[in-house]
């Protein structure tokens, strides 16, 4: 079976979907333009991304990065799409993962990268790499061994690298409102580079992106430990 | 007739009949992408309607940059997906369950079947592509991903799909 023979199955394989039911079209309207009237609710709303907001500019500290990182994202301005890299010297990298907080990268104790929902930063004890803008550096080969479905609970993983491993981090534009709503912080290995782990924060925000903070990892080199 | 664009404006400035007739425009495909993911009415509805909640409350967020309808649909799909995650988690549910389970008539049930196998990502593209009939550049607007990806998942799934169904 071609591929034509098997997309037209699938197109003749279309389950019936039937209209959705009058009372709940009714239902819903009404339920939909009370929340346009709903002010307050909205107020509410944008307090608590603020609050989760700050609570990840907080972490950072939290996970003992501090002022000696290269700040590597303010947000806004034409760093919007900006991929930057770095290679860090190590043989096992342990990454933390919360996905209300963010994700850290740490090696024999020292942290050599952190992302949160809106910021990311490397360890300048790893030498940047070119940074590029509006484009990945890598193919998407260069994700084929990650697994198609993610975590989105928090997890601890420890992963054994030969001796170096590459960082790369970016912010996850969304052009639907305009701004940066998240970021993804990747590590990888060999030449071409192979991402072993890639985690994704996205901020739990009403409206385009609900909360979809996930991280995928290379089962044969990363071990979970939590 | 106004564009969706402009009845957004509207809205935003208070106008229920503006949002009405957003709502009139976009529920019907809405519910339909919710069913065609979740695969029950119950969760269909609370998708569909959670959706519109969550779109109108914060249209103030919606630029304009893209498509009111990608907007909307990548709400739609995500509160699916996670409807679906949430149910997993609170029990396994195997194929033959799910199957047994859901309420839509699967037009070939030893295909529906093999879809219902595919991982997550490689399902939710197979289903907005053949059963929804989204063109691959909105599925990538919609799911936050590169064209090629988009691509590179589909022909995943028909590499699976074609092991699962065989040569005929």
């Amino acid at each position: 079976m071609n591929d034509a023979e098997l997309e037209q199955r699938l197109i003749e394989a279309r389950p019936a979907i039937p209209a959705p039911p009058a009372r709940v079209k009714e239902t819903a309207r009404d339920a939909a333009l009370s929340s346009l009237r709903g002010r307050g609710r909205r107020g509410l709303l944008l307090g608590l991304a603020a609050a989760l907001v700050l609570g990840a500019l907080a972490v950072p500290a939290a996970l003992g990065v501090g002022g000696s990182l290269l700040d590597l994202l303010p947000l806004g301005g034409e760093k919007e799409q900006e991929q930057f890299r770095a290679a860090c010297s190590a043989t096992a990298v342990q990454v933390t993962f919360d996905p209300a907080k963010g994700a850290a990268v740490t090696s024999a104790g020292e942290t050599l990268a952190f992302a949160g929902f809106g910021r990311h930063e490397i360890a300048d004890a790893c030498a940047p790499l070119p940074a590029t803008r509006f484009a990945s550096p890598y193919p998407d080969a260069a994700f084929e061994d990650l697994p198609d479905d993610g975590l989105y609970e928090a997890a601890t993983l420890t992963c054994t690298v030969p001796g170096k491993v590459e960082i790369n981090a970016h912010p996850i534009w969304d052009g639907t409102i305009g701004r940066v709503a998240g970021s993804v912080l990747l590590v990888l290995r060999g030449e071409p580079p192979r991402a072993l782990v890639s985690a994704v924060l996205k901020e739990p925000e009403p409206g385009a992106s609900p909360g979809t903070s996930r991280i995928y990892f290379m089962p044969d080199v990363c071990r979970r430990t939590r | 007739m106004a564009r969706d664009e402009e009845l957004v404006a509207e809205a935003r400035a208070g106008s229920r009949d503006a949002a009405a007739e957003l709502f009139e425009r976009h529920w019907a495909r809405a519910w339909k992408v919710a069913y065609a993911l979740t695969g029950t009415t119950a969760s269909a509805e609370d998708v569909a309607q959670d959706s519109f909640e969550r779109a109108f409350s914060a249209l103030e967020t919606f630029n304009g940059r893209g498509a009111f309808s990608t907007w909307l649909h990548r709400i739609v799909v995500n509160r699916a997906l996670n409807v679906r995650r949430s149910e997993r988690r609170l029990v396994h549910v195997d194929v033959g369950e799910e199957r047994a389970r859901a309420e839509v008539p699967p037009g070939d049930p030893e295909v529906a079947e093999a879809v219902a196998r595919l991982p997550v990502d490689r399902r939710t593209v197979v289903v907005l592509r053949y059963w929804l009939d989204f063109a691959p550049g909105e599925i990538a607007a919609i799911l936050e991903v590169p064209e090629g990806t988009v691509h590179s998942r589909l022909g995943r799934a028909l590499a699976d799909l074609r092991k699962e169904l065989g040569p005929t």
